[in-house]
């Protein structure tokens, strides 16, 4: 028995109540933040040059659809220097963020019915630079539709998402993978990456672009995956870095970065 | 191309603290959940399992703190069983951080729970552990499959045990596997009790056996006493993963080494 909508919503996590943990603060209260910020400008003022200290850090909004665990994730940001982290089932005011990530976990349907409606403020956001990294099924919703769904998806990327070659491996695609770096492109988000470190993926759609160059790397499973690509500042990988060991923690600092300095340019606008 | 073949350290949890079942009796005391958890982490584990084995259901809710703080520390997957019984029980363990939870009783008393949580959470989240057993009595009268094995001249088959191994449930493991594989499991972590505690190795036969009738990922359990077990099942069956957990525990060896010893025997494993 397959549950009916009305269980499926009394399954689905309450925004901002047990996932985040009553113990963390999701909206950050404005005195609360300029405090933190006083205090970082005290500490800098005796260690001169240190940029991973919390006020300084970006401020990172993860859209939940509502369909599960998204706790790692956000402790990956945390540990790796984000200042807050916020889960959100809207994006609107998404501009209080200096990225927003979509996380990995859930179907593609309902998670493309949870944010469709935002679909206009989501273009806005890739218009006004905001990086954003879609996770895995993040992934997978920025084309045009998945064999996963019937909806529609969010039409960023042009191409489509299809299933894994189920007679020719194992599916879900689960476990550590190679990473095949194009380096002949730039990607931002694998600055200081090698070339072939094992990546965690786990997952049973893949993602076909239209447009090869935006692939940055891909990994071999029956079929060539394309594991990271990259467009400015929109990114999506297929596999989960916040649970890729040491590899994923410095893609994560990296997507951090590029938070960073767009938190920088606004300010300076 | 294969992908790694993981190395999977177990920790079972009885109210908070680590412990280790021989034969799944008697247990040493081996640790806090989070310190280990963090120590094989760093070591390069590729993944850990969490069996929660506390029997009282007020102790329970420890294991939900627990999970919460190894997500915290932690930055590869981990799966926790024992214990779940009903959706609930899943939904609250993977919103503390889970990455997947292993349903063994509650899957068999209610097959059903396979799918729901497929369909809520998604095939990954749902790992079926499986504990089977020889049985020498065959049954032939067919009324339920029996895959039937041959040694020294005895026939047996393996039996699906539930309730940590005490309750046999008539049902064939070969053909039990294959239903959770239908009904929406996503991995199965296959614990052989003949083979448990012993250290003599893993069950190669019936890793084996599973493996060739299921096409999602198996992770072989019980019988790790060295290295070399593990070099064995990787090379003597298809399976995706090897746990072990007393062999770590006791500082007999560490994932690192092991690792170290697979890869230089031609184990494809990952090595950062």
């Amino acid at each position: 028995m397959i549950p009916n909508e009305k269980e499926y919503l009394a399954l689905r996590v309450p925004c901002d109540a047990k996932m985040a943990g009553a113990e963390t603060t999701t909206a950050e209260p404005a005195a609360e933040s300029n405090r933190r910020i006083k205090r970082a400008e005290g500490k800098r003022g005796k260690i001169s040059g240190r940029d991973n200290t919390d006020a300084e850090g970006p401020k990172i909004a993860i859209f939940d659809y509502g369909a599960g665990n998204i706790f790692s994730l956000k402790s990956a940001l945390e540990r790796n220097g984000a200042a807050s982290v916020s889960v959100i089932r809207s994006l609107q005011n998404l501009n209080r963020f200096n990225g927003l990530v979509l996380p990995g976990v859930g179907n593609f349907d309902p998670a493309i019915m949870s944010i469709r409606a935002d679909r206009k403020r989501f273009v806005n956001a890739i218009d006004d630079g905001i990086p954003i990294m879609g996770i895995c099924l993040g992934m997978e919703m920025l084309f045009d539709k998945s064999e996963e769904g019937s909806l529609d998806g969010l039409k960023i990327f042009d191409g489509k998402v299809m299933a894994l070659p189920k007679t020719k491996v194992k599916v879900p695609h689960m476990g550590w993978n190679n990473l095949e770096i194009n380096i002949s492109r730039r990607s931002r988000l694998l600055e200081g990456v090698g070339n072939g470190v094992w990546v965690y993926f786990v997952h049973s759609y893949h993602a076909v672009p239209e447009d090869e160059s935006i692939v940055m790397a891909s990994s071999n499973y029956g079929v060539s995956i394309p594991a990271v690509i990259e467009r400015d500042n929109l990114i999506g990988v297929q596999f989960h870095p916040e649970k890729s060991g040491t590899s994923g923690a410095i893609m994560i600092r990296n997507f951090l970065r590029m938070c960073k300095e767009q938190k920088i340019t606004r300010a300076a606008e | 191309m294969p992908l790694a073949k993981r190395i999977i350290p177990c920790l079972d949890v009885d109210a908070g603290r680590v412990v280790k079942g021989v034969h799944f009796a008697k247990v040493k005391d081996a640790g806090d959940p989070v310190e280990l958890a963090k120590r094989y982490s760093q070591q390069g584990a590729d993944e850990l399992v969490f069996l929660d084995i506390t029997a009282s259901q007020q102790k329970r809710d420890t294991m939900k703190g627990v999970v919460r703080e190894v997500a915290r520390v932690i930055d590869i997957p981990f799966t926790v069983g024992g214990g779940i019984k009903k959706l609930e029980d899943a939904r609250d363990i993977l919103l503390s951080g889970a990455d997947k939870v292993s349903i063994n009783t509650a899957a068999v008393k209610d097959p059903q729970l396979i799918t729901q949580l497929m369909s809520i959470f998604g095939k990954q989240c749902v790992v079926v552990a499986i504990d089977a057993k020889r049985n020498y009595q065959v049954n032939k009268d067919k009324k339920r499959k029996q895959n039937i094995f041959k040694a020294d001249r005895r026939e047996y088959w393996f039996e699906v045990k539930i309730y940590g191994g005490m309750e046999g449930t008539g049902i064939d493991a070969i053909e039990w596997s294959k239903r959770v594989e239908s009904l929406g499991a996503g991995e199965i972590l296959l614990t052989s009790i003949d083979a448990d505690g012993t250290e003599n190795g893993y069950d190669i036969e019936l890793v084996d056996a599973i493996c060739k009738s299921v096409n999602i990922p198996v992770i072989a359990s019980g019988g790790c006493g060295s290295p070399s077990h593990m070099f064995q099942v990787f090379k003597d069956t298809d399976v995706d993963a090897a746990l072990a957990a007393s062999i770590f525990h006791y500082d007999k060896s560490t994932v690192d080494k092991v690792k170290k010893y697979l890869m230089e025997n031609g184990i494809k494993v990952r090595i950062e």
